[in-house]
């Protein structure tokens, strides 16, 4: 799963969100370090909904224009939370290694 | 003109880069985004909004089709084979129409110069002295140039559709687009067959060749001539309908 998939689903892992407002929980989830551009996000989206991971969840018309809110389906959840587990995993192993590195310096 | 409309009527530009299937669907909604993050006071979009809605926009239309979610592995294998076998269907047709013009000199010279470098098809129509042109050898070679060149701009047509169908429509239909890389591969096939079969398809003076024990008779020239790309046109036709009315039923069905 590439990090901004995995951005894009932790964002709407509390709930449903608009796509300006999955942008900025994106930048704050990732500490700014993440920016998310329009474009990237849209296709992102489109991607994700073909692949099940997320529905649109209801639709709004704010100044004149369509908003839609996402949410993360069963299937997401379960994928971002296998995806979570394997970062954990990695990340666990990389840190035990690096005391043990550290430990017999 | 205020500036936000100055910026709206830019953006709208931009997002015209992107197929119509999608701007159908999140034109309206994408633009808001935009906008939202322009702020005040901007005439134009940024460098780094622009070029990210390009850099979308042309994967979008050019990308190969998408890995499907049940064997996304042979998804991709299939996606990839049906666009590298009309390329190379293309450029090996290409480079027979290159080959200098042997019908010039075939009737005073050799059959064997002329029908070498040329496809089975052609092939079976010229060298047989039964074959329906046989007794005149220039119009045959003649004949068979332009058979020649009409089956050449056939497969290259062909080919044009594949690639056009498999990225501008984005298929996710990886596996229908095989079946037209394969009509496009057929006469190849075939041929590769003959050879490893230990029969040569080119015709000796005399008798027309069989093909694993397979008499052929001009009927099955014929027939061989037209049925690769007849196929390929109906499956052309076929994964264009397909390939649109999925993309449709993703897209238009809030909740999928």
């Amino acid at each position: 799963m590439q990090e901004a998939t995995f951005l894009i689903l932790t964002a709407l892992a509390p709930g449903s969100q608009h796509g300006y407002g999955i942008i900025t929980e994106v930048t704050g989830i990732s500490g700014g370090r993440v920016r998310l551009r329009a474009g990237t996000l849209y296709t992102a989206l489109d991607r994700l909904r073909a692949d099940g991971l997320i529905a649109v969840d209801r639709e709004e018309i704010v100044d004149g224009r369509l908003r839609r809110y996402y949410l993360l389906t069963d299937h997401g959840a379960a994928a971002l939370r296998a995806e979570a587990a394997r970062l954990q995993a990695n990340a666990s192993a990389a840190l035990r290694r690096l005391r043990l590195a550290g430990g017999t310096a | 003109m205020n500036d936000a409309v100055i910026l709206e009527r830019r953006y709208r530009w931009l997002l015209r880069w992107y197929p119509r299937w999608f701007r159908d669907d999140i034109e309206d909604e994408l633009l808001g985004v935009l906008m939202a993050g322009a702020g005040d006071g901007r005439r134009w979009p940024s460098a780094a909004e622009a070029a990210d809605v390009l850099w979308t926009a042309l994967r979008m239309r050019f990308w190969l089709p998408r890995p499907g979610t049940q064997s996304p592995g042979w998804t991709d294998a299939w996606a990839v084979f049906s666009v590298l076998g009309p390329v190379f269907v293309l450029l090996t047709n290409i480079v027979v129409v290159l080959v200098p013009p042997y019908f010039l000199r075939v009737h005073a010279v050799n059959w064997a110069g002329y029908t070498g470098p040329m496809p089975t098809q052609a092939r079976w129509l010229s060298t047989d002295l039964h074959a329906p042109y046989g007794w005149k050898p220039f119009a045959t070679a003649l004949i068979c140039e332009a058979i020649l060149v009409a089956w050449v701009l056939l497969l290259s047509a062909g080919a044009l559709v594949v690639i056009a169908g498999a990225t501008a429509i984005r298929l996710r239909l990886g596996w229908h687009t095989l079946w037209i890389g394969a009509a496009l591969m057929y006469p190849y096939l075939l041929e590769f067959a003959s050879i490893a079969s230990g029969r040569s398809i080119v015709f000796w003076p005399g008798y027309y060749s069989d093909f694993l024990g397979f008499d052929v008779t001009s009927l099955h020239m014929v027939v061989v001539l037209s049925l690769g790309p007849a196929v390929m046109a109906m499956l052309a036709v076929l994964i264009a309908a397909r390939g649109r009315l999925a993309s449709s039923d993703a897209r238009l069905t809030p909740g999928t």
